[in-house]
Protein backbone atom coordinates (compact mmCIF):
# COMPACT_ATOMS: atom_id res chain seq x y z
CA UNK A 1 0.00 0.00 0.00
CA UNK A 2 1.27 3.44 -0.72
CA UNK A 3 0.82 7.01 -0.48
CA UNK A 4 -0.25 9.35 -3.47
CA UNK A 5 -0.93 13.04 -3.04
CA UNK A 6 -4.36 13.72 -4.58
CA UNK A 7 -3.18 16.17 -6.94
CA UNK A 8 -1.35 13.87 -8.90
CA UNK A 9 -4.46 11.66 -9.78
CA UNK A 10 -6.38 15.68 -9.84
CA UNK A 11 -4.18 16.95 -12.20
CA UNK A 12 -3.31 13.82 -14.83
CA UNK A 13 -7.42 13.94 -15.15
CA UNK A 14 -7.29 17.67 -15.60
CA UNK A 15 -3.91 18.85 -16.57
CA UNK A 16 -3.67 18.83 -20.12
CA UNK A 17 -7.29 20.63 -20.62
CA UNK A 18 -5.97 23.39 -18.14
CA UNK A 19 -2.31 23.43 -20.06
CA UNK A 20 -4.14 23.97 -23.30
CA UNK A 21 -6.26 26.92 -22.32
CA UNK A 22 -3.25 28.54 -20.60
CA UNK A 23 -1.27 27.90 -23.62
CA UNK A 24 -4.16 29.95 -25.37
CA UNK A 25 -4.03 32.49 -22.43
CA UNK A 26 -0.16 32.90 -22.60
CA UNK A 27 2.10 34.43 -25.04
CA UNK A 28 4.24 31.69 -25.51
CA UNK A 29 4.68 28.32 -24.52
CA UNK A 30 6.93 28.73 -21.10
CA UNK A 31 4.31 31.73 -20.11
CA UNK A 32 2.18 29.10 -20.10
CA UNK A 33 3.25 26.47 -17.92
CA UNK A 34 4.50 29.17 -14.93
CA UNK A 35 0.84 30.04 -15.64
CA UNK A 36 -0.59 27.09 -15.42
CA UNK A 37 2.05 26.44 -12.44
CA UNK A 38 1.53 29.59 -10.43
CA UNK A 39 -2.64 29.42 -11.00
CA UNK A 40 -2.84 25.63 -9.84
CA UNK A 41 -0.58 26.05 -6.73
CA UNK A 42 -2.64 29.29 -5.50
CA UNK A 43 -5.86 27.14 -6.04
CA UNK A 44 -4.30 23.79 -4.35
CA UNK A 45 -3.42 25.56 -1.63
CA UNK A 46 -6.37 27.46 -1.14
CA UNK A 47 -8.95 24.14 -1.34
CA UNK A 48 -6.37 21.10 -2.12
CA UNK A 49 -7.30 19.64 1.38
CA UNK A 50 -10.17 18.75 0.58
CA UNK A 51 -9.01 16.62 -2.25
CA UNK A 52 -12.06 18.12 -4.82
CA UNK A 53 -11.01 21.34 -6.87
CA UNK A 54 -13.23 22.26 -9.63
CA UNK A 55 -11.41 22.72 -12.70
CA UNK A 56 -13.01 26.27 -13.30
CA UNK A 57 -11.56 27.56 -10.34
CA UNK A 58 -7.75 26.73 -11.65
CA UNK A 59 -9.44 28.33 -15.27
CA UNK A 60 -10.62 31.00 -13.73
CA UNK A 61 -7.11 31.99 -12.18
CA UNK A 62 -5.07 31.10 -15.15
CA UNK A 63 -7.43 33.91 -16.99
CA UNK A 64 -6.79 36.53 -14.41
CA UNK A 65 -2.89 35.85 -13.81
CA UNK A 66 -2.70 35.81 -17.67
CA UNK A 67 -4.11 39.58 -17.77
CA UNK A 68 -1.99 40.40 -14.50
CA UNK A 69 0.90 38.81 -16.80
CA UNK A 70 -0.17 40.97 -19.90
CA UNK A 71 -0.36 44.15 -17.82
CA UNK A 72 3.31 43.59 -16.35
CA UNK A 73 4.45 42.91 -19.68
CA UNK A 74 3.31 46.13 -21.02
CA UNK A 75 4.89 48.21 -18.29
CA UNK A 76 8.14 46.71 -19.00
CA UNK A 77 7.38 47.17 -22.88
CA UNK A 78 6.88 44.66 -24.69
CA UNK A 79 10.33 42.89 -23.91
CA UNK A 80 10.71 39.96 -26.03
CA UNK A 81 6.96 40.14 -27.13
CA UNK A 82 8.19 39.32 -30.80
CA UNK A 83 10.12 36.44 -29.72
CA UNK A 84 7.36 34.79 -27.69
CA UNK A 85 4.87 35.26 -30.04
CA UNK A 86 6.95 33.45 -32.72
CA UNK A 87 7.48 30.60 -29.78
CA UNK A 88 3.94 30.50 -29.43
CA UNK A 89 3.03 29.88 -33.12
CA UNK A 90 5.46 27.09 -33.16
CA UNK A 91 4.31 24.70 -30.01
CA UNK A 92 1.55 22.51 -30.93
CA UNK A 93 -1.52 22.56 -28.76
CA UNK A 94 -2.49 18.69 -29.76
CA UNK A 95 -1.84 15.73 -29.55
CA UNK A 96 -1.07 14.67 -33.41
CA UNK A 97 -2.07 10.98 -34.75
CA UNK A 98 0.19 9.43 -37.27
CA UNK A 99 -2.56 8.66 -39.53
CA UNK A 100 -4.47 12.19 -39.10
CA UNK A 101 -1.18 14.37 -38.87
CA UNK A 102 -2.22 16.51 -41.85
CA UNK A 103 -5.95 16.56 -40.80
CA UNK A 104 -5.03 18.03 -37.12
CA UNK A 105 -3.07 20.36 -37.76
CA UNK A 106 -5.33 22.28 -40.11
CA UNK A 107 -8.34 21.71 -37.43
CA UNK A 108 -5.65 23.81 -35.12
CA UNK A 109 -4.78 25.99 -37.45
CA UNK A 110 -8.29 26.89 -38.02
CA UNK A 111 -8.91 27.14 -33.68
CA UNK A 112 -6.27 29.51 -33.34
CA UNK A 113 -7.01 31.59 -36.42
CA UNK A 114 -10.37 32.77 -34.15
CA UNK A 115 -10.56 35.79 -32.47
CA UNK A 116 -9.23 35.26 -28.76
CA UNK A 117 -12.73 35.78 -27.52
CA UNK A 118 -13.59 33.32 -29.43
CA UNK A 119 -11.15 30.62 -29.05
CA UNK A 120 -11.17 30.64 -25.23
CA UNK A 121 -15.26 29.60 -25.20
CA UNK A 122 -14.43 26.87 -27.76
CA UNK A 123 -11.73 25.48 -25.70
CA UNK A 124 -13.34 25.89 -22.65
CA UNK A 125 -16.21 24.51 -24.13
CA UNK A 126 -14.49 21.57 -26.18
CA UNK A 127 -11.90 20.27 -24.05
CA UNK A 128 -12.44 21.56 -20.72
CA UNK A 129 -16.03 20.12 -20.84
CA UNK A 130 -17.77 23.00 -19.23
CA UNK A 131 -21.19 24.40 -19.15
CA UNK A 132 -22.21 27.95 -20.61
CA UNK A 133 -22.80 29.46 -17.66
CA UNK A 134 -19.18 28.23 -15.84
CA UNK A 135 -17.43 29.75 -19.08
CA UNK A 136 -19.23 33.14 -18.25
CA UNK A 137 -18.43 33.15 -14.82
CA UNK A 138 -14.34 31.84 -15.49
CA UNK A 139 -14.44 34.83 -18.64
CA UNK A 140 -16.62 37.18 -16.63
CA UNK A 141 -19.27 37.43 -19.26
CA UNK A 142 -22.89 36.77 -19.54
CA UNK A 143 -24.45 32.95 -20.21
CA UNK A 144 -25.56 33.86 -23.52
CA UNK A 145 -22.62 36.09 -24.55
CA UNK A 146 -20.54 32.54 -24.01
CA UNK A 147 -23.21 30.97 -26.22
CA UNK A 148 -23.02 33.10 -28.75
CA UNK A 149 -19.38 33.32 -29.09
CA UNK A 150 -19.37 29.42 -29.24
CA UNK A 151 -21.82 29.71 -31.70
CA UNK A 152 -20.05 32.06 -34.26
CA UNK A 153 -16.60 30.32 -33.41
CA UNK A 154 -18.14 26.56 -35.06
CA UNK A 155 -19.88 29.24 -38.01
CA UNK A 156 -15.96 30.20 -38.90
CA UNK A 157 -14.47 26.83 -37.83
CA UNK A 158 -17.12 24.84 -40.41
CA UNK A 159 -16.03 27.27 -42.80
CA UNK A 160 -12.10 26.92 -42.64
CA UNK A 161 -12.28 23.31 -41.82
CA UNK A 162 -13.42 21.46 -45.07
CA UNK A 163 -15.36 18.57 -44.32
CA UNK A 164 -13.80 15.08 -44.40
CA UNK A 165 -15.34 12.65 -47.02
CA UNK A 166 -16.43 9.60 -45.54
CA UNK A 167 -15.74 6.54 -47.23
CA UNK A 168 -19.50 6.12 -48.12
CA UNK A 169 -19.25 9.54 -49.55
CA UNK A 170 -16.30 8.63 -51.44
CA UNK A 171 -17.88 5.12 -52.82
CA UNK A 172 -20.60 7.35 -54.47
CA UNK B 1 -22.21 21.23 -36.33
CA UNK B 2 -22.15 18.15 -34.95
CA UNK B 3 -19.71 16.50 -36.73
CA UNK B 4 -17.85 19.49 -36.28
CA UNK B 5 -17.63 19.42 -32.75
CA UNK B 6 -17.17 15.86 -32.22
CA UNK B 7 -13.90 16.24 -34.78
CA UNK B 8 -12.79 19.00 -32.27
CA UNK B 9 -13.30 16.96 -29.26
CA UNK B 10 -11.66 13.90 -30.77
CA UNK B 11 -8.47 16.13 -30.23
CA UNK B 12 -6.77 15.56 -26.89
CA UNK B 13 -4.84 18.68 -25.69
CA UNK B 14 -0.84 17.91 -25.05
CA UNK B 15 -0.67 16.80 -21.78
CA UNK B 16 2.27 18.17 -19.34
CA UNK B 17 6.16 17.32 -19.82
CA UNK B 18 7.05 14.93 -16.56
CA UNK B 19 9.30 17.99 -15.85
CA UNK B 20 6.92 20.20 -15.39
CA UNK B 21 4.72 17.90 -12.80
CA UNK B 22 7.86 17.54 -10.87
CA UNK B 23 8.26 21.58 -10.74
CA UNK B 24 4.57 21.46 -10.21
CA UNK B 25 5.41 18.78 -6.84
CA UNK B 26 8.24 21.36 -5.95
CA UNK B 27 6.13 24.72 -5.87
CA UNK B 28 3.30 22.77 -3.73
CA UNK B 29 5.44 22.10 -1.26
CA UNK B 30 3.89 20.70 1.96
CA UNK B 31 0.41 21.86 0.71
CA UNK B 32 0.53 19.42 -2.23
CA UNK B 33 0.56 16.61 0.54
CA UNK B 34 -2.23 17.48 2.76
CA UNK B 35 -5.06 15.26 0.78
CA UNK B 36 -3.28 11.88 -0.01
CA UNK B 37 -5.11 8.34 -0.88
CA UNK B 38 -3.61 5.03 -0.55
CA UNK B 39 -3.38 3.24 -3.29
CA UNK B 40 -2.52 -0.70 -3.63
CA UNK B 41 0.85 -1.83 -5.11
CA UNK B 42 0.35 -3.66 -8.37
CA UNK B 43 1.04 -7.08 -8.07
CA UNK B 44 3.61 -8.54 -9.94
CA UNK B 45 2.50 -12.84 -8.91
CA UNK B 46 0.13 -14.30 -6.50
CA UNK B 47 3.28 -13.85 -3.72
CA UNK B 48 3.30 -10.33 -3.82
CA UNK B 49 -0.38 -9.70 -3.95
CA UNK B 50 -0.56 -11.98 -0.65
CA UNK B 51 2.57 -10.16 0.99
CA UNK B 52 1.25 -6.52 -0.11
CA UNK B 53 -1.97 -6.82 2.13
CA UNK B 54 -4.45 -7.00 -0.65
CA UNK B 55 -7.29 -8.00 1.10
CA UNK B 56 -6.50 -4.90 3.29
CA UNK B 57 -7.46 -4.27 6.40
CA UNK B 58 -10.40 -1.68 4.73
CA UNK B 59 -12.62 -4.76 5.18
CA UNK B 60 -13.69 -5.86 8.22
CA UNK B 61 -15.65 -8.82 9.71
CA UNK B 62 -19.17 -7.87 7.92
CA UNK B 63 -18.03 -8.86 4.81
CA UNK B 64 -17.63 -12.30 6.43
CA UNK B 65 -21.27 -13.58 6.48
CA UNK B 66 -21.80 -11.67 2.87
CA UNK B 67 -19.11 -13.37 1.60
CA UNK B 68 -19.97 -16.58 2.91
CA UNK B 69 -23.61 -16.38 1.88
CA UNK B 70 -22.92 -15.65 -1.99
CA UNK B 71 -19.95 -18.38 -2.11
CA UNK B 72 -22.56 -21.00 -0.20
CA UNK B 73 -25.24 -19.71 -3.18
CA UNK B 74 -22.65 -19.66 -6.27
CA UNK B 75 -21.52 -23.12 -5.31
CA UNK B 76 -24.49 -24.45 -4.75
CA UNK B 77 -25.91 -22.74 -8.18
CA UNK B 78 -22.89 -24.18 -10.14
CA UNK B 79 -22.93 -27.34 -9.03
CA UNK B 80 -25.81 -29.19 -7.95
CA UNK B 81 -24.83 -32.68 -7.20
CA UNK B 82 -21.77 -31.17 -4.91
CA UNK B 83 -22.14 -31.86 -1.32
CA UNK B 84 -23.72 -28.52 0.60
CA UNK B 85 -21.38 -26.54 2.40
CA UNK B 86 -21.86 -24.49 5.64
CA UNK B 87 -20.27 -21.07 4.89
CA UNK B 88 -18.40 -22.51 8.05
CA UNK B 89 -16.53 -25.10 6.21
CA UNK B 90 -15.22 -22.39 3.74
CA UNK B 91 -11.75 -21.71 5.98
CA UNK B 92 -10.11 -24.25 7.41
CA UNK B 93 -10.24 -24.04 11.33
CA UNK B 94 -6.74 -23.80 11.75
CA UNK B 95 -6.66 -20.63 9.73
CA UNK B 96 -8.95 -19.24 12.16
CA UNK B 97 -6.79 -19.28 15.16
CA UNK B 98 -5.63 -15.79 14.32
CA UNK B 99 -3.50 -15.70 17.25
CA UNK B 100 -0.72 -17.79 15.89
CA UNK B 101 -0.45 -15.00 12.80
CA UNK B 102 1.61 -12.30 13.42
CA UNK B 103 -0.05 -8.97 14.47
CA UNK B 104 0.84 -7.19 10.72
CA UNK B 105 -0.67 -10.21 9.14
CA UNK B 106 -4.16 -10.06 11.25
CA UNK B 107 -3.87 -6.22 9.92
CA UNK B 108 -3.86 -6.80 7.10
CA UNK B 109 -6.41 -9.62 6.43
CA UNK B 110 -9.82 -7.81 5.62
CA UNK B 111 -11.65 -10.86 7.94
CA UNK B 112 -11.00 -10.99 11.19
CA UNK B 113 -8.93 -14.02 12.06
CA UNK B 114 -8.03 -15.35 8.89
CA UNK B 115 -5.18 -14.64 6.64
CA UNK B 116 -4.62 -13.61 3.42
CA UNK B 117 -3.40 -16.81 2.11
CA UNK B 118 -6.66 -18.87 3.13
CA UNK B 119 -8.74 -16.02 1.90
CA UNK B 120 -6.81 -15.85 -1.49
CA UNK B 121 -6.75 -19.72 -1.99
CA UNK B 122 -10.08 -20.44 -1.78
CA UNK B 123 -11.04 -17.57 -4.42
CA UNK B 124 -8.84 -18.79 -6.51
CA UNK B 125 -10.28 -22.03 -6.15
CA UNK B 126 -13.98 -21.21 -6.32
CA UNK B 127 -13.16 -19.28 -9.54
CA UNK B 128 -13.50 -14.96 -8.15
CA UNK B 129 -11.44 -13.15 -9.93
CA UNK B 130 -9.26 -10.72 -7.74
CA UNK B 131 -11.65 -7.96 -6.08
CA UNK B 132 -11.52 -4.84 -7.97
CA UNK B 133 -10.64 -1.70 -5.48
CA UNK B 134 -11.14 1.65 -5.06
CA UNK B 135 -11.29 4.45 -2.66
CA UNK B 136 -13.59 7.21 -2.71
CA UNK B 137 -13.79 10.47 -1.00
CA UNK B 138 -16.62 11.79 0.60
CA UNK B 139 -15.65 14.27 2.27
CA UNK B 140 -12.78 16.74 3.93
CA UNK B 141 -13.51 19.16 6.61
CA UNK B 142 -10.96 21.50 8.23
CA UNK B 143 -11.05 21.27 12.11
CA UNK B 144 -9.17 24.15 12.98
CA UNK B 145 -6.37 24.31 15.01
CA UNK B 146 -5.68 22.22 17.89
CA UNK B 147 -3.31 21.75 20.79
CA UNK B 148 -0.98 18.84 21.25
CA UNK B 149 1.36 18.38 24.76
CA UNK B 150 4.59 19.18 24.31
CA UNK B 151 4.44 20.05 20.78
CA UNK B 152 3.68 22.82 18.44
CA UNK B 153 0.16 23.57 17.59
CA UNK B 154 -1.25 22.10 14.26
CA UNK B 155 -4.18 22.51 11.80
CA UNK B 156 -6.27 19.74 11.91
CA UNK B 157 -7.96 17.84 8.81
CA UNK B 158 -10.49 15.23 8.29
CA UNK B 159 -11.06 12.71 5.49
CA UNK B 160 -13.99 10.15 5.43
CA UNK B 161 -13.50 8.05 2.96
CA UNK B 162 -15.44 5.24 1.43
CA UNK B 163 -13.89 1.98 0.64
CA UNK B 164 -15.58 -0.21 -2.17
CA UNK B 165 -14.37 -3.42 -3.15
CA UNK B 166 -16.48 -5.78 -5.44
CA UNK B 167 -15.30 -9.42 -6.33
CA UNK B 168 -16.58 -10.91 -9.32
CA UNK B 169 -17.20 -14.76 -10.37
CA UNK B 170 -17.59 -14.76 -13.61
CA UNK B 171 -18.12 -18.33 -13.99
CA UNK B 172 -21.71 -17.90 -12.20
CA UNK B 173 -22.27 -14.03 -12.62
CA UNK B 174 -22.04 -13.22 -9.10
CA UNK B 175 -20.79 -10.61 -7.25
CA UNK B 176 -19.79 -9.06 -3.97
CA UNK B 177 -19.89 -5.60 -3.19
CA UNK B 178 -18.82 -3.96 0.03
CA UNK B 179 -18.45 -0.25 1.08
CA UNK B 180 -16.83 0.64 4.46
CA UNK B 181 -16.31 4.13 5.73
CA UNK B 182 -13.35 5.01 7.23
CA UNK B 183 -11.63 7.90 8.40
CA UNK B 184 -8.40 9.82 8.49
CA UNK B 185 -7.23 13.19 10.27
CA UNK B 186 -4.05 14.51 9.28
CA UNK B 187 -1.92 17.25 11.88
CA UNK B 188 0.08 19.99 10.27
CA UNK B 189 2.57 21.18 12.20
CA UNK B 190 2.42 24.83 12.51
CA UNK B 191 5.10 27.34 12.67
CA UNK B 192 4.28 29.36 15.94
CA UNK B 193 6.31 32.23 14.47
Amino acid sequence: MSIEPIWKTWFAKHGAKLLLFARQQARNPADAEDLLQEAFVRIWRLYGHTGEVPPALVFRSIRRLAIDWVRRDERRGHREQKVALDAATEASWFDRSLEQRERNALVEKAVRRLPSEQQEVILLKIWGEMTFEDIGNTLDISLNTAASRYRYALEKLRVWVPHVLTDDKLNL
Amino acid sequence: MKDLEKELRALKPSSPSSEFKVGLEEALGEPGKLAVKRTPDIPAEQESILSSGFFRLSLFLGITSTLAVALYLANTASNDDAPVEKPSSFIPATEQDSDSLPVADQDASPLHGISNASIAAFAEQQGWNLPEKREILVGAADEGIVDRPGQAPARRYRYRFLDETIWRNPATNTFIHSAIPREEIVLVGLDPY
